[in-house]
């Protein structure tokens, strides 16, 4: 026992002794592990939200400040607001800049229901903002009726702003007067000959009503008229800032 | 136990304490060293570069909102075509950006925001109609934005700058 203890003592504190300087070190690189890992995730999360909170509100603003202007009472694209004009849309390629200073320098593409009308630049991706519209088409319509009694009324099949009427009576026959919604709009006792325009309210159905002298075969009364065939479409405006 | 270990106990542990003496103080000041040097290196790296980072990305964020509320405001304000017209539209923005003040200026037919830091600030074209012959003013952060549209004939004029609230 008593030869045995010292070196049973020594045996059990060497070991002691060369590991309680060390003991707290593996503690402290768990520690440092933890707080450097905790502060690396922390960062990501921020990172992240950052990403996340990425809403580029200029490229907003610039689209639907474009697609409103297009789309505006008194741009050059529209008849009135939010009606377009067919023919203009397909002017807006090369007139982009004249119409809209604010969209020079920027990528972006204008869509018509669905079709491309205009691009600038390669819009990947981007802001796009969408508007309702109706697209208006001007037709030119010819109308030659035969009108048998003297006193014979047509109706324009289609409103319109206005109206040309040629009136090319047979010899021997006058047209006095001519009256649009039994309004007196043209009128000469000795005989009305040649192309008038005639204002018309896009409001009402229009009938034109002839006091001839005598029957107007076909060929003597021509009507020309415009009306607008519109239909809905999205106008879309794709920004990529 | 203690009366049967104390006798040969003494010099052994006598001799383990003078040999680890100088271990011990090693190992703790190498630790507090380390913890001291992590501790400064993590705020370094945080405070110096990473947190003013997010606090330049949070500000050119809220600056271009900030412009964007501003842009959209403008083009609001411009009236519809009339002999005479005024219009007039206000709009809070906010009065800091990265802890500064900052201006926005009419510059053309375009709004510039100034702020001190250099990478905050942009110039951004206005989507207004060609009635609009001249956008003027400065507008400062600690005030309410405010857009005035003064038309005449087919002309209109926009001016902006601040209320105070």
């Amino acid at each position: 026992m008593h030869s045995s203890l010292p070196a049973a003592q020594q045996s059990r504190s060497r070991p002691d002794a060369t590991n309680r300087a060390q003991a707290s070190l593996p503690a402290f690189a768990i520690a440092v592990l933890v707080v450097t890992s905790t502060a690396t995730l922390a960062i990501l999360v921020a990172d992240g939200a950052f990403g996340a909170a990425d809403r580029e509100p200029l490229e907003r603003t610039h689209a639907s400040g474009l697609a409103d202007a297009m789309v505006a009472d008194t741009s050059p694209m529209t008849i009135r607001a939010n009606v377009v004009n067919e023919t203009s849309v397909s002017a807006l390629d090369t007139e982009l800049e004249t119409w809209f200073p604010s969209a020079s320098g920027l990528d972006f593409a204008v869509t018509l229901g669905g079709t491309l009308v205009a691009e600038r630049g390669d819009p990947t991706g981007g802001t796009t903002v969408r508007r309702l519209v109706l697209v208006a088409e001007p037709h030119t319509r010819t109308l030659e009726p035969a009108l048998t009694s003297s006193d014979q009324a047509v109706t324009l099949p289609r409103r319109a702003s206005s109206v040309n009427v040629t009136l090319a009576p047979p010899a021997g026959t006058t047209v006095s007067t001519v009256r649009v919604n039994d309004r007196v709009v043209l009128h000469d006792p000795i005989g009305l000959s040649g192309t008038y325009a005639v204002p018309l309210s896009r409001f009402e159905t229009t009938s034109i009503d002839f006091n001839a002298s005598g029957p107007l075969p076909q060929g003597s009364v021509r009507l020309t008229y415009r009306p607008v065939a519109t239909e809905k479409a999205v106008l879309e405006v794709t920004v990529d800032g | 136990m203690t009366g049967i270990g104390s006798g040969p106990e003494r010099p052994s542990r006598r001799f383990i304490d003078a040999r680890r003496a100088v271990a011990p103080a090693i190992s703790k000041t190498l630790e507090i060293g380390l913890g001291v040097l992590i501790v400064a290196l993590l705020t370094t790296t945080l405070y110096g570069s990473v947190v003013p980072g997010y606090r330049t990305a949070a500000g050119v964020e809220l600056a271009d909102q900030s412009l964007a509320n501003a842009i959209a405001a403008t083009e609001r304000a411009v009236p519809p075509e009339a002999q005479s017209a005024t219009a007039t539209v206000h709009v809070e923005l906010p009065a800091t950006i990265r802890g500064a003040t900052y201006e926005i200026q009419a510059a053309g037919d375009a709004l510039e925001l100034v702020h001190p830091h250099p990478k905050i600030g942009r110039r951004v074209r206005l989507a207004i109609p060609h009635r609009v012959v001249s956008v003027t003013g400065t507008w400062r952060s600690t005030e309410t934005f405010q857009v005035s549209a003064q038309a005449t004939g087919s002309d209109v004029s926009i001016t902006i700058g601040g209320v105070n609230a």
